[in-house]
């Protein structure tokens, strides 16, 4: 770090508005430097930006933007990681006045959230060196002032790995649904209350950590036994597709016998609401509720959890989407206290087989409890089966150009060449920008050209050659630059 | 914006809008045009409001003033049920903390200029000179309202633009056209209006589309003109003066006229271009009044901040992506009074409904994103010292989970 220092201080002194300074949020550096302040238009500029990661971790996500003037060009020349040259780099150019009111961000991208699989992490002092071009076709001064980098400490990932801090008190179930391959469904709670360990699956389709029911006769039964009675919660990660008015019976979970005998079941009904409901056998009523699909949008996973509670007459039931209870329609009346769900069979995605009510939808960590969650419940339980924020929390780093960074950018017109006829030639003035090289060229028919002077801008050059020619053309060409 | 309480999701929502100072100047007069003639959902969301004007006093060195603005039209549920004053049982669905009187006093016990403003009608009649034209009231004569005299559907018509007495700076005229007026002139100092609609289907008795459809940021307009005329109270959203109709009784009272709900929306849309544009428009769907503005079980938590800078854009995505899913007949994609209103706004060249001419740009806050050009922002505003480190951190660690 002193070191670091001492050079940035040399360097401050030796090439004064070349070199940028930055902020840095850790530590670590970024400089700036232009191989010049002035060109001519159409020869660009070459910029240096090189990153120093100085912290002890590996960087990754590392972006680097670079605010650019209007009228200014930009081509990317280079990028390296420790000297290595890397290509899959993405380059990319915003909007004019995104960020502030007169310059276009440009960035350079090496690793993209959220998997960084361009895999151009930047280890502890390792370095990015980031080269590119700047040019303009019309003479002016430009202001460079504002760039910024941006890079973390360690990646997160989703995880589809089994959770172990749920709410424990009543789990009856637990399916992850992460199997990925197969005709089963296992139920990981540890105390299942005499459930069965697994569930039958009939022509599943599988996703990395959750199962797909993908329509004709895709479902899943499991025996419930005695495990749930009167009181019950099914919750879980669950993808809707949209709304569709035809899909009037995508049965989403049923208990047994719900016409028959006592029984629960939720669905989808063709006027756009889900319902929830209950059915009492000895009194053949009907209670629960609605509420609208637009609570639940499609092609997005949401936790969805439903409470019944049977002890209180008619039905006390509950929906909670996202940990967010929901206002429900009523439905139904005349459910006695203390009713009951028949033990038997469970079924997800069906009704009853084989019904030609094919539901199309994703699931995932379904909990099932004989008892009513709390919203405190819900939200942990959300928590622990999101499957984010398992890692450890990424450290972010980033840094800036300070106000005073700013750097000028010259284009110049030219070079001119004027000329003026005296007794011992014809003398030539060439001025370009002062310490480039020009050379001075004549012609007689504009087609052959011969080098006749070379010089540093500015420069006098007597054409002695001239007195004998009764035409002669002269242009002047910049042959190298000051570096 | 949506999934954050009305504080997250509107302070997302100025981070998306670039920060109040790409809108705002610290000199600026702003003008919150809020809905307040309903209880309960049926008026703008007070702590929406509170949102919005907690990061305009953030803009460094702000020295303007803010005022919460409404006309009622002496309509709706009637005196002691407006937002102004509503009563705690008045707030369902909405911010319970408190009304808009009772906020503006807090942020004047606070030392800053917010103050609120109930716009009344002029009850003198001033007969046109030609239709269409402009009777322009002077602030040197007091508060007054400048009108704009057009043919719509036929009909003679008006609508017109208050010139008022801001309550915090004695002497000093806001006029919505022209800016701030003090001292016989104006002075060149910017009044900005920024419309806060709500998000509710209009229909009285609910659960079904009226003549209006969704009442949100089209319909907003009805209560920053006059609507009845020549009294001080209410008379009839059908009232015409003089042989002129109001917004109103020019379109939606034309209940027989299959284009009606159309031609409140061209209505609306020369009202922009005739007598001032708002600078932003942003709906307040913290609930959304699926079933009409004022039933407490009828409104579903949608925790939903909009904002854009037309109207009809606006209402579009509001009712496709909002509220229709829990109101199918408001869906603007169908042929319906919501989607008329819209495409008369559209016709007057204000905003787009076609989806490749307009980008939604969604932050949820249960599965937040963020993108490299958020970071900037955040970045650029750590730098002016609106933000601080952890933000900027905060941002970037979003950044790196998102997609």
């Amino acid at each position: 770090m002193i070191k670091s220092r001492f050079l940035f201080a040399c360097c401050v002194a030796l090439m004064g508005t070349r070199l940028a300074l930055a902020f840095s949020s850790d530590g670590s550096t970024l400089t700036r430097i232009l191989n010049r302040n002035t060109s001519l238009t159409n020869f660009p500029l070459v910029l240096t930006a090189t990153f120093t990661n100085n912290t002890t971790n590996t960087l990754h996500g590392f972006y680097y933007t670079e605010q650019i003037p209007q009228g200014i060009s930009v081509q990317a020349l280079s990028v390296k990681v420790n000297g290595q040259s890397v290509s899959n780099y993405i380059n990319e150019t915003g909007d004019f006045g995104d960020v502030f009111s007169d310059v276009t961000p440009v960035r350079w991208i090496l690793e993209q959230p959220v998997d960084f699989s361009e895999s151009n992490a930047i280890p502890p002092n390792g370095t990015v060196q980031i080269t590119y071009s700047l040019n303009s076709t019309s003479p002016g001064t430009f202001s460079l002032h504002d760039f910024c980098w941006v890079a973390m400490a360690n990646s997160s990932a989703i995880s589809n790995s089994t959770p172990t801090n749920i709410p424990g008190a009543g789990l009856v179930a637990l399916f992850p649904a992460n199997e990925g391959t197969g005709n089963v469904l296992s139920n990981v709670a540890s105390n299942p209350f005499g459930f069965s360990s697994s569930t039958t699956l009939s022509n599943p389709d599988w996703g990395s950590n959750f199962i797909h029911f993908q329509g004709a006769g895709s479902f899943a039964e499991f025996n419930i036994g005695t495990s749930i009675s009167n009181r019950m919660t099914v919750a879980g990660w669950f993808n809707f597709p949209s709304y569709n008015a035809a899909d009037d019976a995508c049965i989403w979970i049923w208990s047994p016998d719900i016409y028959a005998g006592n029984g629960a079941i939720f669905h989808t009904m063709p006027n756009g609401m889900f319902r929830l409901r209950y059915h009492n056998a000895a009194s053949g009523a009907w209670t629960g509720g609605d509420f609208p699909w637009g609570a639940i949008s499609p092609s997005a996973w949401h936790h969805i959890a439903w409470t019944l509670d049977l002890t209180r007459g008619d039905t006390d039931s509950s929906v909670f989407v996202d940990g967010v209870p929901l206002s429900l329609v009523p439905y139904g009346s005349g459910v006695p206290t203390n009713s009951v769900l028949d033990a038997g069979i469970w079924r997800l995605a069906s009704y009853a087989p084989p019904d030609g009510n094919n539901c199309n939808y994703s699931m995932r960590m379904l909990a099932l409890y004989n008892r009513v969650l709390t919203q405190a419940d819900v939200t942990n339980l959300m928590a622990a089966t999101s499957g984010r924020g398992l890692p450890s929390a990424p450290i972010a780093s980033f840094g800036f150009s300070e106000t005073t960074d700013r750097q000028s950018l010259t284009f110049l017109g030219g070079p001119t060449i004027t000329g003026a006829a005296t007794s011992s030639g014809f003398v030539l003035r060439v001025t370009g920008i002062p310490g480039f090289t020009y050379s001075i060229q004549a012609s007689t028919n504009l087609t052959a050209w011969n080098t006749i002077a070379t010089n540093t801008s500015p420069f006098t050059f007597t054409d002695t050659n001239s007195i004998a020619s009764p035409r002669r053309f002269y242009r002047a060409l910049q042959v190298t630059s000051m570096n | 914006m949506l999934n954050g309480d009305c504080f997250q999701n509107t302070a997302k929502l100025w981070d998306l809008a670039n920060g109040p100072a790409h809108y705002i100047g610290v000199d600026d007069v702003i003008v919150i045009k809020a809905n307040a003639q309903w209880p309960n959902q049926g008026y703008t969301h007070t702590g929406c409001i509170k949102g919005i004007i907690d990061k305009i006093f953030a803009i460094p060195g702000f020295a303007g003033e803010i005022l919460i603005c409404d006309n009622t039209q002496g309509g709706g549920n009637g005196p002691g049920s407006y937002a102004f004053n509503a009563p705690a049982s008045n707030r369902v669905n909405n911010w319970p903390d408190k009304n808009w009187n009772e906020l503006a006093a807090d942020y004047q016990a606070q030392g800053k200029p917010v103050a609120v403003v109930q716009w009344q009608n002029d009850i003198n009649w001033r007969e046109p000179a030609a239709v269409p034209s402009y009777s322009f009231w002077n602030p040197a004569s007091g508060p007054g309202w400048t009108r704009y005299f057009l043919t719509a559907g036929g009909r003679p018509t008006y609508i017109s633009s208050p010139i008022f007495a801001s309550p915090m700076t004695p002497g000093r005229m806001i006029d919505m056209q022209n800016g701030v007026w003090e001292n016989g002139a104006y002075t060149g100092r910017k009044v900005k209006a920024i419309f806060m609609p709500t998000l509710n289907n209009h229909d009285y008795n609910g659960g079904s589309e009226d003549y209006a459809g969704v009442t949100s940021a089209v319909k907003s307009f009805f209560g920053a003109t006059e609507i009845f005329h020549g009294s001080p109270v209410y008379i009839s959203d059908d009232y015409v003066w003089n042989g002129y109709y109001s917004i109103h009784s020019t379109s939606y009272t034309q209940t027989q006229d299959p284009n009606a709900a159309f031609i409140a929306g061209q209505v609306v849309g020369t009202f922009i271009n005739k007598l001032y544009s708002p600078i932003l428009y942003v709906t307040a769907a913290m609930y959304s009044g699926w079933f009409n503005r004022t039933a407490t079980n009828g409104a579903a938590l949608t925790k939903t901040v909009l904002a854009c800078e037309n109207p009809a854009t606006l209402d579009y995505i509001s009712c496709r992506d909002v509220i229709g899913p829990f109101a199918p007949w408001l869906n603007p994609d169908l042929q319906n009074n919501t989607r008329r209103q819209i495409l008369g706004c559209n016709s007057q060249g204000i905003g787009t409904i076609d989806p490749t001419q307009l980008e939604v740009i969604t932050y949820d806050f249960q599965h937040p994103t963020a993108s490299r050009l958020d970071v900037e922002r955040k970045i650029r505003d750590y730098k002016q010292g609106t933000a601080t480190q952890q933000d900027v951190k905060d941002l970037i660690n979003v950044y790196m989970q998102s997609e």
